[in-house]
C-alpha cells in the first residue's frame, strides 16, 4: 500500500508543475504593468523601469516562473501590492474557512445524496424513484448562487432562524452561520452524488453474485450494504472527489453571497482591487489543494477496490 | 456484369443510402418518444426565437427600444411588484424585469453556444490529431489537456477573466478554454475506436490523405457523442457565465445578462423578492431544458448507453 501511495505522490509532481505554470502563465503574463501599479500613476518612467528591472519583469516567462517557484518553495508567495501584507499568511488565514465550508458542503451532499440514491435504486420506477429523478435534475441545474439568495430570503428574512451572512464567533453561532452556505454549496453536489449512487447501485444489483448472495439466504439489508453498496462505491468516490474539488474552486460564489471569510471571496476581492500577488497566491493555493484532493481520492480508490491496489504491486 | 448483378448492386447502393439516412431518422424517432425532451427542445426553440427577434428589433429600431426600456433607469418607480402592466415587476432601477430577461437571452444562450462551439471546434481538432497519430504527439497533447483539467473549472475561468479583464469576448474565451480538454478527450477516445475499423484501412489503401481520412471518414462517425457533449457543456457554460457576471467579473450591468441582473439582488433582497426570483428561475429552466435534451439525445443517438 505504501508503495502505491509513494507512486501516486511521484506522479503528482509533474501535474503540480504543469498546474502552477498554467496559473502563473495566465496571471503573471496579463496586461498591465505591476511596477506601475505599485508606484502609482505619478511615478516617473525611470523609477518604474528601475522597479521592473528589480522585480525581473523583463525576464522571459520561464525564468520568472522559476524565480517565483523558488520563492514558493521557501514559503514566500510575495507581498500584496495594496496592503503590503505577506500573501502566504493572508492565504493561510482564510483557507481554513474555505475548507470548513467545503467539508460541510460535501457532508450535506453525502447525507442527502447517498441514502436517497440507494433508496431510489432499490425501488426503481416507483414514485420515490420518479420524484428523486426530477429533484436530481433540478438540483443539478440549480445555479447555486441563486439557491443561496432564496435560502437567505426564506430562513433569514422570513423565518429569522439563521444569520444571512458572516461567520459567527464561538461554536454554536459558527455552526448556525455555516448551515445556509453549506446547504447552498452542497445541493448541486447532492444531486450529482445521488444520480451516480443510483446508477452504480443499479449496475451492481444486476450482477450474478447478488443472486448467489440471495440464494445463500443472506439478509437483504446485508446484501445491500456489503454486496451492492461496496461494489457501487468506486464511481461514487470519483464523483465525491470531483465535487469536493469543485467546491474548493467554486466556493467563491457561495462565500460572496454569505460574506463568508474564505479564500474564494478573498481572491475575488483581490481581483477587483487588481492585487495580482494576492490573486496569484490564492489561485495557486487552491489549484494545489485541488490536486491534493484528487490524490487523496485516488488513494481512497485503492481502499475501496483491492483490484486497483493490485495493479500497483509490481 | 450481367443485368441481374447490376440490379443487385443498384439495390445495394439504394439500401446503403437508406441505412445512412436512417441513423438520424431512427434517432429522431427515438427522441420523439421522450416527451420531457421534446418539451424541453420546444422551450429552447422558443428561447432561440426570442433571442433572435430581440436582435432583429434592436437592428430595426436602431436600439431605440433597447435604450429606453432595457437600459434607461426610471427611479420614480423602483421595485414595482408584479402586476398586469409589468408581469414580472420592476427592478431596482425601475426597469421591466420580463423585458430584461427576454433581451438577456442573447447573452446566456447565444454566448454560451458560441463559447462551446469554439471549444468543440478546437477540442475536436486537437482530439482528432491526438487520437489519429498517437505516439509522442498524443502523449504531449493529452498531458497538456490533463493539466488544464487538473484545475477546477471555475477557478480557471476566474483566473483568465482576472488576467484579461471583464467583458463579452474575455468571458467567452475564459469559458471556452476550460471546455477544450473535455471535447479533445471524447473525440480522441472515439477516434481511437474508429481508427481500427476496416473502412479506414480501405481508405488508406485507396491512397486517401490523413486530412481526408480524419475529416471525411472518422469525424462523421464521432458526431453523435460530440452533439451530446455540446448540449451538456452549454448548460455548464450558461451557469459559468451567470456565475462570473454575478461576481462582477463577467458581463457588466446595465447589460441584461441573467446573472448580472442578480448582482444587486443581494442588496435589495429585503425590498423585492421578484428581483431575485425571476432571472434565477430563467437560468434554472434553461439549464434544465438543455440537460434534459442532452440526456434525450444521448439515449436516442446511442441506445446502447441507456441503462
Amino acid at each position: 500500500m505504501y508503495k502505491y501511495v509513494l507512486k501516486r505522490l511521484l506522479m503528482m509532481i509533474p501535474v503540480l508543475i504543469g498546474v502552477s505554470f498554467l496559473v502563473f502563465f495566465i496571471l503573471a503574463v496579463s496586461p498591465g504593468d505591476p511596477a506601475r501599479m505599485i508606484l502609482g500613476e505619478q511615478a516617473t518612467q525611470e523609477s518604474v523601469d528601475a522597479l521592473r528591472d528589480e522585480m525581473g519583469l523583463d525576464d522571459p516567462v520561464l525564468v520568472r516562473y522559476a524565480h517565483y517557484m523558488g520563492d514558493v518553495l521557501h514559503g514566500d508567495l510575495g507581498t500584496s501590492y495594496k496592503t503590503k501584507l505577506d500573501v502566504l499568511m493572508q492565504v493561510l488565514d482564510r483557507f481554513p474557512n474555505t475548507l470548513i465550508l467545503s467539508v460541510a458542503g460535501i457532508l450535506v451532499a453525502l447525507v442527502i445524496g447517498v441514502p436517497i440514491g440507494i433508496l431510489s435504486a432499490k425501488r426503481q420506477y416507483s414514485w420515490v424513484d420518479n420524484l428523486t429523478t426530477v429533484l436530481g435534475l433540478v438540483g443539478v441545474a440549480m445555479p447555486n448562487f441563486w439557491l443561496g439568495l432564496l435560502l437567505v430570503m426564506l430562513f433569514s428574512l422570513h423565518l429569522g432562524w439563521l444569520p444571512s451572512s458572516g461567520m459567527g464567533e464561538g461554536l454554536v453561532p459558527m455552526i448556525k452561520s455555516l448551515i445556509l452556505p453549506a446547504l447552498t454549496l452542497g445541493t448541486g453536489c447532492a444531486a450529482s452524488i445521488m444520480r451516480m449512487t443510483r446508477s452504480s447501485m443499479l449496475e451492481a444489483m444486476r450482477q450474478d453474485y447478488i443472486d448467489t448472495a440471495r440464494s445463500k439466504g443472506l439478509k437483504e439489508s446485508y446484501i445491500t450494504k456489503y454486496h451492492m453498496f461496496k461494489n457501487a462505491l468506486i464511481p461514487i468516490i470519483t464523483v465525491i472527489g470531483l465535487q469536493f474539488g469543485m467546491l474548493l474552486g467554486g466556493a467563491a460564489l457561495t462565500e460572496t453571497i454569505f460574506a463568508w471569510p474564505g479564500l474564494g471571496r478573498f481572491m475575488i476581492e483581490s481581483i477587483k482591487s487588481k492585487d495580482m500577488p494576492m490573486v496569484l497566491g490564492s489561485a495557486m493555493f487552491l489549484a494545489v489543494m485541488y490536486s491534493v484532493v484528487n490524490l487523496i481520492v485516488d488513494i481512497l480508490y485503492a481502499y475501496a477496490d483491492p483490484r486497483i491496489k493490485a495493479q500497483y504491486k509490481h | 456484369m450481367t443485368s441481374k448483378e447490376l440490379v443487385q448492386s443498384k439495390e445495394l447502393v439504394q439500401n446503403s443510402e437508406i441505412m445512412r439516412r436512417s441513423l438520424w431518422m431512427d434517432a429522431w424517432r427515438r427522441f420523439k418518444k421522450n416527451k420531457m425532451a421534446v418539451c424541453s427542445l420546444v422551450f429552447l426553440m422558443i428561447l432561440v426565437l426570442i433571442g433572435l427577434s430581440t436582435i432583429v428589433i434592436d437592428i430595426a429600431t436602431d436600439n431605440a427600444i433597447y435604450d429606453s426600456l432595457i437600459i434607461k433607469q426610471d427611479l420614480t418607480d423602483r421595485f414595482g411588484e408584479p402586476s398586469g402592466a409589468h408581469i414580472l415587476g420592476l427592478d431596482e432601477f425601475g426597469r421591466d424585469i420580463l423585458l430584461r430577461i427576454l433581451w438577456g437571452t442573447r447573452y446566456s444562450l447565444f454566448m454560451s453556444a458560441a463559447a462551446i462551439v469554439a471549444a468543440a471546434i478546437v477540442g475536436t481538432i486537437i482530439g482528432a490529431i491526438s487520437g489519429y497519430y498517437s505516439g509522442i504527439v498524443d502523449n504531449v497533447i493529452m498531458r497538456l489537456m490533463d493539466v488544464v483539467l487538473a484545475l477546477p473549472y471555475m477557478l480557471l475561468a476566474i483566473a483568465i477573466v482576472a488576467a484579461l479583464g471583464p467583458g463579452l469576448v474575455n468571458v467567452l474565451i475564459s469559458i471556452a478554454i476550460g471546455y477544450v480538454p473535455e471535447f479533445a478527450r471524447i473525440i480522441r477516445a472515439s477516434v481511437l475506436s474508429v481508427r481500427e475499423r476496416e473502412f479506414i484501412e480501405a481508405a488508406k489503401a485507396l491512397g486517401a490523405s490523413d486530412r481526408v481520412i480524419i475529416f471525411n471518414q472518422i469525424l462523421p462517425n464521432v458526431l453523435a457523442p460530440l452533439i451530446v457533449q455540446i448540449t451538456m457543456a452549454m448548460a455548464g457554460a450558461i451557469l459559468s457565465i451567470a456565475g462570473l457576471s454575478f461576481l462582477g467579473l463577467g458581463i457588466q450591468p446595465p447589460l441584461p445578462e441573467w446573472g448580472a441582473m442578480l448582482t444587486n439582488a443581494r442588496a435589495y433582497i429585503r425590498d423585492a423578492w421578484h428581483i431575485t426570483a425571476f432571472p434565477g428561475l430563467m437560468i434554472l429552466l434553461t439549464i434544465l431544458a438543455l440537460n434534459i435534451v442532452g440526456d434525450g439525445l444521448r439515449d436516442a443517438l446511442d441506445p446502447k448507453l441507456k441503462n
